[in-house]
Order: C-alpha cells, then sequence, then structure tokens
C-alpha cells in the first residue's frame, strides 16, 4: 500500500499530469465564457438580410415573367397559369412570388440538456488524455531509467506492474471525473443566466451522471490500454504511436474497411455503444454493458501481456 | 559469511541481427562480510552485467547468484538489507534531490530525518532542492550514493560510483566507502578505476571479456604480477646497462633510467657491480607494482 501511495501522488505530481489538467481547465473556462456570452438572444433569425430577400424575390419575379417557375411555387389543382406577358402573369408571379419567406426563427438559448450531447462527444477527448498520461506514466518511466532504480527497491516485477497500473487508473479516473464536474459547472451558468435550465429534472441528472459515468469507464479503460502500450514499449512515444497506428489505420483502415465481419470485434464500435447506452445492429446488437466488459477484456489483456513481458525482458 | 556468491555465471546477449555476445562467461565469486570488495575490470568487462544479475534485474542464462543468502527469485526477502547503484543512477528529472530520497524512503518507512542525514553525509544538502535535471553527473552520483545509503544498509553494491566527479570528489567517495566499510558494511564496488580502487579495496576481483582474471586480498593479487623490478638511475646509462648486463642481470633502459629485473633484496648486489667500474647510483628503489600493471600483465596474452 505505502509503494499504491507513492506512485498516485507522484502520477498528480507529474509535470505532463499538471499541464494536461491547466490546458483543459483553459478549454473548459474559454467554453463557459463563450457560451455565456453568446446564448443571450432567446430567439434568431436565421435566413438572408431584408435588402438580400427583396433581391432574391425580384429576381425570382423577373424568372417568373419569363417563362419559368422558382422551385416551390405552383398553382391549385384546376387553376391556370397565366400566359407570359400578360398582365395576369405579373400578378400572378407578384402573388405568388412575392409572399415568399426566406429563412426563420430559431431558438438560439443555450439549453443544460444539451451537455448530455456534448458529454458524449467529449468522451474521445478524455480517452485520448488517459491514453496520454497512462502511456506516459510508465513509458517516461523506462526511457529515464528511473524504473531501473525502482526495481532496485522492489525487485518484484508484478507487484509493481500492478501497482502501477492501479495508480495510472486511479489518476486517470479522477482528472476526468472532475474536468467533467468542471466543465458542468463552467457551463452552468450560461444555461442559468443566459439560456435555460428546462428539462434538467431528476430523470435528465440521473441519465446524465451515467454518462459522466460512461465516460470516465471509457477512460480507466483507455488509461489500461495506454499503460500496457509503454509498458510494451518502454517508452511514452511507442505507447502512443502504437494506439494511432492502431486506432487509425489497422482498425479505422485495414480492419474495418477489408473485414466487415470484424467490426463488432473493434475498440472504437464498441466504445461508441457504450457512451452512448445505444445498442448498434452493425455491433451485433451488443449490449452497453457487453460492449464495456469486452473493451475491458481487451485492456485487461493487453495488461497482462506487458507485464509477462515486463517480467521476463530484462533491465539493461 | 559470504554476502555475496556467484556459481558459473554466464549471460548471453542476442544481437538483432543475429549472433550473441557473451557479457559474463562462466563467473565464479565469493564475497565475505566485511571491508571493501573492489569489482575491477575495462569497460565492457561485464561488471555491470554481473550487478544486474545480482539485483535481479538480468536473467541469468546459465549459473546462479545469491545476495545475503538469497537467491534472485527471493531477493525482495532482503533487498531492504543492499543499497545500489547501478551506472549512473536515475532519479525524476522534474523532482528535487531531497523529493526523490523522500519518495523512495517512503517505500521502506524510511522518515525524512533519515533522507537528511544521508544528504549530509554525501555532501550534497545545500543543493538537496534543486530539481535533478540541472544536477551535474557528479551530483547525480552523490545522490545515487544517498540514496543507497539510505536503508541502512549491510550490503553496498556500488557501480561505478566515482563517475564523473571531481578529483576532490572521488577522494570524498573513497573516503566515504572506507568509513563504511569500518562501521561493519560491506561494500561491493566495480570501477575500471584500477588505481582508485587499490587505495580503498581490501579484496579485489579483476574482470576482462566476462571472466574472472584474478581475485584474492590486494596484496596476493598485486604479486601475480611481473616479477620485481628495481629502478635505477646513473648518469651514465649506457654504459650501466652493459655493467648490469655483464654481471648477470636481466635490464632494459628507458628514457630516464634502468629497469633490473631483480627482487629488493638485490640492491646491494646492483651498486657493488657498478661501483666496481666506477660509476655510482643516484637512485636506487623497487618498481611498485600496480593493479593496472598486473590487469595489463595478465591480459597481454590474450589474443582477443
Amino acid at each position: 500500500m505505502r509503494l499504491l501511495g507513492i506512485e498516485i501522488r507522484r502520477a498528480f505530481a507529474r509535470r505532463l499530469t499538471k499541464i494536461v489538467v491547466v490546458i483543459a481547465l483553459g478549454g473548459i473556462l474559454a467554453a463557459g465564457l463563450t457560451l455565456f456570452f453568446k446564448s443571450h438572444r432567446a430567439t434568431v433569425f436565421v435566413g438572408p438580410s431584408p435588402q438580400q430577400q427583396q433581391d432574391i424575390r425580384n429576381e425570382q419575379i423577373g424568372e417568373c415573367m419569363r417563362g419559368s417557375l422558382p422551385e416551390g411555387i405552383g398553382v391549385a389543382p384546376g387553376s391556370s397559369i397565366p400566359p407570359v406577358g400578360t398582365a395576369e402573369r405579373q400578378n400572378f408571379c407578384e402573388k405568388f412570388v412575392g409572399q415568399q419567406q426566406f429563412g426563420g426563427f430559431q431558438d438560439k438559448r443555450f439549453h443544460l440538456t444539451d451537455i448530455a450531447d456534448i458529454f458524449k462527444h467529449l468522451s474521445v477527448w478524455f480517452a485520448i488524455i488517459a491514453w496520454l498520461l497512462a502511456a506516459s506514466y510508465i513509458g517516461a518511466e523506462w526511457r529515464t531509467g528511473m524504473m531501473s532504480t525502482l526495481l532496485t527497491w522492489e525487485p518484484r516485477r508484478i507487484r509493481v506492474m500492478v501497482t502501477k497500473v492501479i495508480a495510472a487508473v486511479f489518476v486517470t479516473f479522477v482528472v476526468v471525473m472532475v474536468l467533467q464536474a468542471l466543465l458542468v459547472g463552467a457551463l452552468y451558468p450560461a444555461a442559468a443566466y443566459r439560456g435555460t435550465t428546462a428539462g434538467t429534472n431528476e430523470a435528465f441528472w440521473r441519465s446524465f451522471s451515467y454518462i459522466g459515468l460512461r465516460s470516465g469507464g471509457l477512460a480507466v479503460i483507455a488509461a489500461i490500454l495506454g499503460f500496457a502500450a509503454g509498458a510494451l514499449g518502454r517508452n511514452t512515444a511507442a505507447g502512443l504511436g502504437a494506439g494511432f497506428v492502431y486506432l487509425a489505420v489497422i482498425e479505422g483502415g485495414l480492419l474495418g474497411g477489408l473485414i466487415p465481419s470484424i467490426r463488432p470485434w473493434l475498440i472504437v464500435g464498441n466504445a461508441i455503444v457504450f457512451v452512448n447506452n445505444e445498442r448498434n445492429p452493425d455491433i451485433h446488437g451488443r449490449s452497453p454493458t457487453q460492449a464495456a466488459l469486452l473493451l475491458l477484456g481487451y485492456a485487461v489483456g493487453l495488461w497482462l501481456i506487458a507485464t509477462l513481458v515486463t517480467k521476463k525482458r530484462d533491465v539493461t | 559469511m559470504a554476502v555475496i556468491e556467484i556459481e558459473g555465471l554466464r549471460k548471453e546477449f542476442r544481437r538483432l541481427r543475429g549472433g550473441r555476445n557473451v557479457a559474463v562467461d562462466g563467473l565464479d565469486l565469493s564475497v565475505e562480510h566485511g571491508g571493501v570488495y573492489g569489482f575491477l575490470g575495462p569497460n565492457g568487462a561485464g561488471k555491470t552485467t554481473t550487478i544486474r544479475c545480482m539485483l535481479g534485474l538480468v536473467a541469468p542464462s546459465a549459473g546462479m547468484t545469491r545476495v545475503l543468502g538469497s537467491e534472485t527469485k527471493h531477493l525482495h526477502t532482503v533487498i531492504d538489507r543492499i543499497g545500489s547503484i547501478v551506472e549512473t543512477p536515475t532519479y525524476f528529472p522534474t523532482f528535487s534531490g531531497r523529493r526523490n530520497l523522500r519518495l523512495l524512503g517512503r517505500v521502506d518507512g524510511i522518515g525524512p530525518a533519515a533522507v537528511e542525514a544521508v544528504l549530509e553525509r554525501v555532501g550534497l544538502a545545500d543543493r538537496a532542492d534543486d530539481i535533478v535535471k540541472h544536477y551535474s553527473l557528479g551530483m547525480k552520483q552523490r545522490l545515487g550514493i544517498a540514496a543507497a545509503l539510505l536503508r541502512e544498509p549491510e550490503l553496498l553494491i556500488l557501480d561505478e560510483p566515482a563517475n564523473g566527479l571531481d578529483p576532490a570528489g572521488i577522494k570524498e567517495v573513497r573516503q566515504l566507502l572506507r568509513m563504511l566499510a569500518d562501521e561493519g558494511r560491506t561494500v561491493f564496488l566495480s570501477s575500471h578505476l584500477l588505481g582508485e580502487v587499490q587505495q580503498v579495496c581490501d579484496h579485489v576481483a579483476i574482470l576482462a571479456r566476462g571472466k574472472c582474471i584474478a581475485q584474492g586480498p590486494v596484496a596476493d593479487v598485486l604479486a601475480r604480477g611481473e616479477a620485481a623490478r628495481m629502478v635505477v638511475k646513473t648518469e651514465d646509462m649506457e654504459n650501466a646497462l652493459e655493467v648490469l648486463r655483464a654481471a648477470g642481470f636481466e635490464a632494459v633502459i628507458n628514457p630516464d633510467h634502468i629497469l633490473v629485473t631483480a627482487p629488493a633484496g638485490e640492491g646491494s648486489r646492483i651498486t657493488r657491480a657498478l661501483a666496481s667500474k666506477r660509476m655510482y647510483v643516484s637512485e636506487l628503489r623497487p618498481m611498485e607494482v600496480s593493479l593496472e600493471d598486473v590487469f595489463l600483465d595478465l591480459t597481454k596474452d590474450d589474443p582477443s
């Protein structure tokens, strides 16, 4: 337990952890302020300006007078369109085209209920942050040689790997949950004072809490995967590079594109099912819980491989 | 009682392009409790690999190591009685020296007072709050020694602890190691600086190309060097060389002296031979043999 306490303390004190948190806090603050100042108009007209609308009308009346009817202009069944060049034609065109409306009014206020979708989209970024922190946490120790020093204090490598992955998971989970809580705090004033909190009843908050927890859960899985990749490569860059190459090239391009039957077993699809909490026919109709367990299985499996390799491989 | 036992240790590294590199080749070693044991050899002799095997960082290809009575798989039962430095000690570069030591100390429940004591002992107290990446190599070595001392170990395994230290620092380390040995600890000191080690060690083992070529008390190992020689200086070196050879001595001339193969007891015979030809010695002394001489002597016939 002493070693775990030290590792957790060190993981929080790492420069990268601080940098990531500061950048995220900056983003959260900017998002909160931007939203606060942009969501004060209850309704906003979205479309061409009055002068632009008049110009469009004149152009369409001209086209109508020349013989072609603009899209959406028609006459009631049984009525006839007056011939081109007649006064009736001009009356017809001015009556129908001239009454057309362009654009409309939209509710541009920030609705607090929108944070559910925002958090679903942000879960990808939180997973990336978790991967980065965990891969760097173990990778930097190998690269600097600190792992060698630590093993002369605690030679039981499996114990070291277990302790370190628990510390990495704990720290990334705490960081992600705190960032999510701060984001809610940053966005709430925009909704409360400049937008609307309509619809935020108990059921909404319960559902929203689950989204936050699932986002944290995905970050935990990403942290274990990142940790394992960093431990196998004994380098932060190797851990990050392996993740990028796998997700972007192998899974995104080769496996997903060339072998459609493998798609239900890929990471990204299952992560989407888990975070959205919705079954997806492309993923065998797998439930979010099943998707989460599958992802956790992958992560733990890769970590076990990394641990066995660490146990066997020389520290030179 | 042996604190370190090594039997038939062999370590091969596979090369990426095929082939094998034998770093340690059938090493047998026994280090008794107490004193400073020098583990000597040039760069690439296999010293660090041997130490890594002893500390469980590298798995031997064959043979075994036992430290404080425990084989590698049970090393954790005695690790808190061992302090070690392996090559250049590495610590968290963005943490201060003091913070690094406190973190390490907490692994064994060692408090801040012990950290302050070792910082004082290695002369790093004034710079203990600087972050480690700003430390010079010598300061990193001191921090490594401080970390090795943190557990008040009965066995210290130090791999090139004088690396990067200036002459004053090397002398301080030498005195510190001697002091630690006098306190009843065993210091296993690996170094390629044979001259330095000779001044502090009680026993030595000399390693070359992964094999132990000599081991024992320093005096015994020195005695394995070339036959005793005497340094002779006179005004007329050329004629003196002829006289000595005529008297039956094996002698060679060097720029400022003649080297005569003879034990110290033959001094009177040398002076008598020269004086009979009206040549008088200005200097006559036995040539000091160093570990370096012994090492070069023992490895001179090595075809590799």
